[in-house]
């Protein structure tokens, strides 16, 4: 038996796909209702878990031998309920343009993203979150892609898909190594063990984690793919890129402020980073060096603060800041709608009252010196945000390859395009393609060579050797077969002749009887040696 | 003998039964010479799988026949948990191949030897996983290369084909030969060819030997794996071949070096002897990953640029077995299987692209994503599988890998590269489909649909690329299971 809260979470994941299978078989006129009903079911499901208070969850289900768990927490359903009721709010308020830029492929994309998205919010194991982040990631990609004729929607695609993968792939970075030591995927359980990890692997892990919260946060200089989603994408669908994937963002690093007050070092490498490049905003669009965009880099300026705030432990209500944020990037969106002077200048003056009321929420939490440069960086954001409202940037002409729909390669990111060709010129075609059919008309000529110096020469060397050897048997043939048999002939005929002489002489001379006693003398002489 | 035992047999004797009926059958059409080799090819398949319930109570399966009694020979098979990974792989590989080549060109002339090849080709592999005899495999290992080799001089594209066989013989040869020095070492020193008491005796070699086996071994299954500098024959073998042998080719012959490395150094050698080489096969493994991602980046040949994407993946299943670690050669054996289903499938989709648009170049094709809908979702599937997407089986194999990077404790900043590393098999996976399916509708006229022959065998693809990825749990098991007798069960 399941128990009901697991149901629960089941019945919360399942609803957005319900809705867009209800989205691709209905009308188009009932597609926003269809999705308000999703956004709100799943909003009632998230009051009935957080009314069972922060528990662990188990599942009798496992993924590569890794138990799925989920971990439910005020703060996690807070912020994905804040969430949630933007997109809420977005989708009543949709203007007759946004509903004809709405396909059932948009709708689609949206309800998919409140499925992944929450349980991106509430995994308490860290590769199921990783997946849902990764896919979340996809969609908001997806949004801006709205044609298969139009390129522009295509780079855009590119470029927001390869940064949150890069941000993806650090984070998986990190999981991994803090696994490695902890042996559990649990989030609570790795995030407690990682401050106990030798210092050198602890930065490796903190600096994946930075990384990912940089880029899904958005901020400056990996704040451009927000710019993108934001020119590209429908305005509901934006929702992805604009509210929850920052959302995320800002989640993971609520809930890796352990790792970063495990060691000054990294307090301080998160504060000057949060400086720095809140500083580089404010001094690049001042400069109009880099296009000033309202929604990306006001939004990016006050992660920075909370990365800063987190430098510091985060405080006691870094919740309300947080939920403070998603109101910020809100009022943004509808200001962008109403045009109204006094809804302009409240956000404009908005930092100042979530920047002082989390002061005044964390008395004793933080030090002078850090309260009064919090205040004071409040002041140059507000002079700026401004500034730049009086200032508008104009927009600059699209490039021409994306204006007369060209495909290149540098949209896949030109240098590396160019770096690949360079190796791909001089390595594989100049060395192993080229390179071998030089090689191979280099042993060709050697082989030549070779065989007009060496072979040839052996040929020449092995005919020379075979007349010599043969001149050698004949002279051995001549010297020791012919002239010996000629010699021996010689002899023979020499013998005959000589014994021919002899028995011509012998015949001449009388025999001499008197001899024919010494062999009788003889055999006398044996027998008497054998007598006596 | 058991039944289970003779019926192990039948995955090598099955096979060669087809290849007489299609020797003998000469006036066989195409589609009646490919049902031939579907059918025999499906034994293959169907075998196995009847064998699984034996294998879970007995571990491992073997049929042995004396051969040659007097040099200690015979004809000895094995079936493992680990071979019977690489066998299926194969076999659905190839099946997959053949079904799709009904709907393809290739192989219209002659074609009673062409399936009788591709059988062959099959039977090579599928012996390979199978023997338990050095001599056995080896004959089985070179089957694999000749018959290949056969396919792209008689069926193969252009006139290069032969200059590309030859590449491929040669250099695929020159690895195969320095096995066979290993193999002759092993079968002079304990005179017996039984790969299952060389198991028990080959540690007792004095380590100088077994460091220099262990280094012949792994440079020849290298390059059968294609990983680089020694990948050279790869893309040209890749785009010379007819469709269903590059689809063979990517998909399962190259397996066989990653499951060579297991079942020879890593199984006959304690893990001392190959400590030394872990470091230097996981930089082997990176620096293919890198170098074969940058290659497909810069390849305009739609067909080389998956055969270059193949370099790349290969050096993540080096990099795996080269951490050592029960995690990474989980992974490595992980992504033989999804870089198999996921190759298989991009290179159904090539062939696609070039049978509607008789275009290879990917500058001269443009626009397809409006008008083979279907094509597009599954082009796209296969991008992001082998970008790693999760919930994609890719994810699942490099989330073992990059675990075992760390596990080896040889260096994080090495895995850390490799991981991020993985971003560049985005970018060139991204320009592939961009060029492809997006922008100015390249070339003018384009068929109103893709033929179905070869569409059905694409989207099952598709559709198993996706069920293995959602449920690894099976897979992953068998690859316990068949690491459990790497390095005497030390992982």
């Amino acid at each position: 038996m399941f128990e009901p809260m697991l149901v629960t979470l089941i019945l919360i994941f399942a609803i957005p796909l319900v809705m867009v299978v209800l989205t691709l078989i209905s009308k188009k006129a009932y597609h926003r209702w269809i999705s308000l009903a999703g956004i709100g079911l799943v909003l009632v499901g998230m009051i009935a878990l957080g009314l069972g208070g922060e528990v662990d969850i188990a599942t009798p289900w496992a993924f590569l031998g890794e138990p799925i768990t989920f971990s439910l927490s005020l703060t996690s359903i807070m912020l994905f309920g804040a969430a949630l009721l933007v997109l809420g709010y977005l989708i009543m308020h949709q203007a007759e343009g946004d509903d004809d830029s709405m396909t059932r492929y948009q709708w689609g994309m949206v309800n998919l993203s409140i499925s992944f998205g929450f349980v991106a919010f509430i995994s308490g194991q860290f590769m199921l979150r990783y997946i849902a982040l990764d896919i979340v990631g996809l969609l908001a990609a997806l949004t801006v892609l709205s044609t298969f004729s139009a390129t522009s929607g295509l780079k855009d695609f590119i470029v927001i898909f390869q940064i949150l993968r890069l941000g993806d792939l650090s984070l998986l970075a990190s999981i991994l190594l803090i696994n490695h030591f902890t042996g559990t995927l649990d989030i609570s359980q790795m995030i407690i063990a990682a401050v106990e990890m030798p210092p050198g692997t602890r930065t490796w892990a903190y600096l994946g984690f930075l990384l990912a919260v940089l880029i899904k946060l958005a901020i400056f200089p990996f704040g451009f793919w927000l710019k993108r989603a934001r020119q590209s994408a429908p305005r509901i669908s934006f929702w992805i890129s604009g509210v929850l994937l920052p959302v995320l963002g800002a989640y993971l690093l609520y809930r890796i402020i352990p790792i970063i007050n495990s060691a000054v070092i990294f307090r301080h490498l998160t504060l000057i980073s949060a400086v720095a490049l809140a500083g580089l905003i404010i001094l690049l669009t001042g400069l109009q060096e880099v296009k000033y965009d309202r929604f990306a880099h006001t939004g990016g300026i006050l992660s920075c603060f909370l990365l800063a705030a987190a430098a510091f432990g985060g405080g006691q209500v870094l919740l309300y800041y947080l939920l403070g944020l998603i109101l910020h990037r809100w009022l943004l969106l509808i200001d962008d709608e109403t045009e109204s002077p006094f809804l302009g200048l409240f956000v404009s003056l908005y930092p100042l009252l979530i920047n002082g009321l989390f002061l005044l929420l964390n008395p004793g939490v933080f030090s002078m010196t850090f309260m009064v440069s919090w205040g004071i960086a409040t002041a140059i954001m507000i002079v700026w945000e401004l500034w730049m409202q009086r200032h508008p940037v104009l927009p600059k002409a699209l490039p021409v390859q994306i204006a007369n729909n060209i495909l290149t390669d540098d949209l896949y990111g030109g240098v590396l395009v160019r770096a690949a060709g360079w190796l791909n010129k001089t390595i594989e075609l100049g060395i192993f393609t080229h390179g071998l059919a030089r090689m191979s008309d280099f042993f060709q000529s050697i082989a030549e060579w070779v065989y007009n110096n060496v072979e040839m020469g052996m040929e020449y060397m092995w005919i020379w050797l075979g007349r010599k050897l043969i001149q050698i048997s004949e002279g051995t043939l001549r010297k020791v077969e012919v002239k010996s048999g000629q010699s021996t002939r010689h002899l023979m005929e020499e013998a005959l002749h000589s014994l021919e002489v002899y028995e011509q002489k012998g015949s001449r001379k009388p025999l001499r009887w008197d001899l024919a006693w010494i062999p009788f003398l003889l055999v006398v002489i044996l027998i008497m040696l054998f007598v006596l | 003998m058991q039944p289970y035992e003779i019926l192990l047999s039948g995955i090598t004797v099955l096979p060669v039964i087809g290849v007489i009926i299609l020797l003998i059958w000469r006036t066989s059409s195409k589609k009646q010479a490919a049902i031939v080799g579907i059918i025999s090819e499906s034994f293959a398949l169907v075998i196995p799988i009847v064998l699984l319930s034996t294998l879970r109570t007995k571990g491992v399966i073997f049929f042995s026949l004396p051969w040659i009694p007097d040099m200690q020979i015979a004809f000895s098979l094995e079936l493992s948990w680990l071979s019977i990974t690489f066998l299926l792989t194969e076999v659905l590989a190839t099946l997959a191949a053949m079904v799709y080549s009904l709907g393809d060109k290739d192989g219209e002339k002659n074609s009673n030897y062409y399936y009788a090849l591709l059988l062959l080709f099959s039977l090579g592999m599928s012996g390979t996983t199978l023997a338990d005899d050095v001599f056995l495999f080896y004959i089985f290992w070179e089957l694999m290369l000749v018959a290949s080799v056969l396919l792209i001089l008689g069926w193969g594209h252009g006139q290069d084909r032969f200059r590309v066989a030859l590449k491929y013989f040669i250099i695929t040869h020159l690895g195969s030969l320095m096995v066979l020095v290993s193999l002759i070492t092993l079968y002079v020193n304990f005179s017996t060819a039984s790969l299952s008491e060389l198991m028990l005796q080959a540690s007792t070699l004095p380590v100088n030997m077994q460091v220099f086996l262990t280094i012949f071994f792994i440079i020849g299954f290298c390059v059968k794996m294609a990983i680089f500098p020694v990948h050279i024959w790869l893309p040209d073998a890749h785009t010379v071949a007819p469709m269903p042998v590059t689809i063979i080719l990517a998909a399962a012959m190259l397996a066989m070096g990653t499951f060579g490395v297991l079942r020879f150094p890593f199984t006959l050698f304690p893990i001392e002897t190959i400590q030394p080489f872990a470091i230097w096969l996981m930089i082997a493994g990176l620096i293919s990953e890198v170098y074969g991602a940058l290659m497909a980046l810069a390849e305009q040949e739609i067909k080389r640029i998956i055969a270059y994407s193949s370099v790349s993946q290969m050096g993540y299943i080096l990099f795996g077995l080269g951490t050592l670690t029960l995690r990474g050669m989980q992974g490595a054996v992980m992504h033989v299987v999804y870089h198999a289903i996921v190759k298989a499938l991009l290179f159904m989709v090539v062939g696609i692209i070039i049978n509607a648009t008789g275009k290879r170049d990917i500058r001269e094709v443009g626009g397809l994503g409006s008008k083979l809908p279907i094509l597009t979702g599954c082009a796209a599937i296969g991008v992001l599988g082998i970008s790693g997407m999760p919930p994609l089986g890719i994810f699942n194999s490099e989330w073992l890998i990059f675990s075992g990077g760390f596990d080896s404790g040889v260096s994080i900043a090495l895995t850390v590269m490799t991981l991020l590393g993985s971003l560049l098999t985005l970018v060139y996976a991204l320009r592939f489909f961009g060029k492809i399916f997006f922008g100015e509708k390249k070339p003018d006229t384009l068929p109103e649909k893709s033929p179905r022959a070869l569409l059905v065998p694409t989207m099952a693809v598709t559709a198993f690329l996706i069920i293995e990825g959602l449920v690894p749990g099976p897979l992953l098991g068998w690859a316990t299971e068949g690491l459990a007798g790497i390095f005497g069960g030390l992982l």
